[in-house]
């Protein structure tokens, strides 16, 4: 793929546009920091226009797009030496008006292998097989991770008093 | 409102701001704005892995292939280098090169000479066709086979007996009896006929070089030294029940080393 600057920029925004909520949320659920989550989209996004990998389709695009942010938001978590210190301070961080945060925490105390599965499926709408195909995983794993990972969010939440 | 429809809600409202992503992508554009695309060398490529994946695999099928007869080529030339084998073929030649002391035997190229493992050497010739080839029978039936010849050095005639002869071989045609009928169940030996022949044709020298079933008749060839000329001849021999054994002898001259014309034709009879 071999495209001049404008054409790169225009082409590095569309994806922004079509994937980078979808990115941010991936990250989001495992950094649990808004910053750390657009750095982490970030240097996705670099990786993409670096290795420039060709794909068959869009699909292919968004799984590769949703593994790479993912793994790049393990080995950040990976990297950070106190998690709780993390966790103290992604509460102060301001995203939008009408954030629950209420929930968010509540998700943050998941684990994360359980975060993963729940955003894609409640708030991205991925199918159990096309989250199967991203995380690697078969699907009786996937729907496993996604019915525990359901039942903790809402007995924590309820355990929070929301 | 369920837990995971206020999460979906939540996240929903958590999203990259406009300012965050012209922030995004202005770092990404200033990251990259040196750096040329890699492209992945072709080896890390799925295609390139999967065909040399394909390809080692089909070096690895061959070389066991090739391992595997190679080993079994040298554990048949090990067999076949065995001294019995070339005792056989050994004495086999030296009848052929040999003219007035030992039977003469005729092989020819295509004959396949087999050594079992016995004293015994089977002798197939391509004359007889198959070992298992059904023949017609004197009296009509076919229900008999022949099942291979052999050479027996040991049972050939004992010293003296063939005063030309330093060591006889006999052939053996064996022929299995498939009923009852022993008419068939019997050895013909070339010496056996070679002693008869001689005691027709005195003061001659016959070898018999091939000897094989022809229809009703067993036919050999023969080779007759004399005083005159060496001669190839034909041998017919017919088995008649109430007359005895009689043979028919066809001789050539030899003179160009072929079997060109016709002698004489002399029947020798009972």
């Amino acid at each position: 793929m071999s495209l001049s600057r404008v054409q790169q920029e225009e082409h590095i925004r569309h994806i922004l546009d079509t994937y980078g909520d979808l990115m941010y949320h991936m990250s989001l659920s495992i950094v649990g920091n808004a910053s750390d989550a657009e750095d982490m989209v970030q240097d996705t996004l670099v990786t993409y226009v670096s290795e420039a990998p060709d794909f068959p389709d869009e699909a292919h695009e968004k799984q590769w797009l949703v593994k790479v942010v993912r793994n790049n938001s393990l080995m950040l978590l990976r990297k950070q030496k106190n998690r709780e210190r993390i966790l103290s301070e992604q509460a102060k961080v301001s995203v939008g008006k009408d954030a629950d945060y209420g929930i968010m925490d509540v998700l943050r105390t998941l684990p994360e292998k359980y975060r993963s599965v729940l955003v894609l499926f409640y708030v991205e709408e991925y199918s159990v097989e096309e989250i199967a195909k991203v995380l690697r995983h078969s699907v009786s794993a996937i729907k496993m991770r996604l019915q525990r990972g359901r039942k903790m969010l809402s007995e924590r939440y309820k355990e929070n008093g929301q | 409102m369920k837990a995971e429809e206020q999460l979906k809600q939540s996240m929903q409202d958590m999203h990259l701001s406009v300012e965050a992503k012209n922030r995004i992508l202005s770092n990404v554009l200033a990251e990259t704005a040196d750096t040329k695309p890699e492209k992945r060398p072709f080896y890390c490529s799925p295609v390139f892995r999967r065909v040399a994946g394909a390809c080692a695999a089909v070096i690895v099928v061959l070389g066991i292939v090739f391992a595997v007869t190679v080993m079994r080529n040298g554990g048949l030339s090990e067999k076949d280098s065995s001294a019995p084998k070339e005792t056989s073929e050994n004495v086999l030649a030296m009848d052929a090169q040999s003219t007035d002391s030992v039977y003469v035997f005729s092989i020819s190229p295509q004959d396949r000479i087999e050594y079992d493992g016995t004293p015994d050497i089977t002798y197939n010739s391509p004359d007889i066709k198959a070992p298992n080839s059904e023949l017609a029978a004197p009296n009509g039936k076919t229900d008999y086979k022949i099942i291979g010849w052999s050479v027996s050095p040991e049972e050939g005639p004992k010293e003296g007996e063939n005063a030309n002869s330093t060591t006889a071989y006999n052939v053996w045609r064996k022929e299995r009896e498939v009923t009852e009928d022993q008419y068939f169940q019997k050895l013909l030996t070339l010496a056996a006929l070679e002693r008869e022949l001689k005691e027709k044709l005195s003061g001659k020298t016959v070898y018999v070089l091939s000897f094989e079933k022809n229809g009703e008749r067993y036919d050999a060839t023969i080779l007759v030294t004399g005083e005159e000329a060496t001669r190839y001849g034909y041998v017919g021999m017919e088995d008649v029940p109430s007359s005895g054994t009689r043979y028919h002898v066809v001789l050539r001259r030899n003179e160009t080393s072929q079997m060109l014309e016709i002698d004489t034709m002399e029947e020798i009879s009972d």
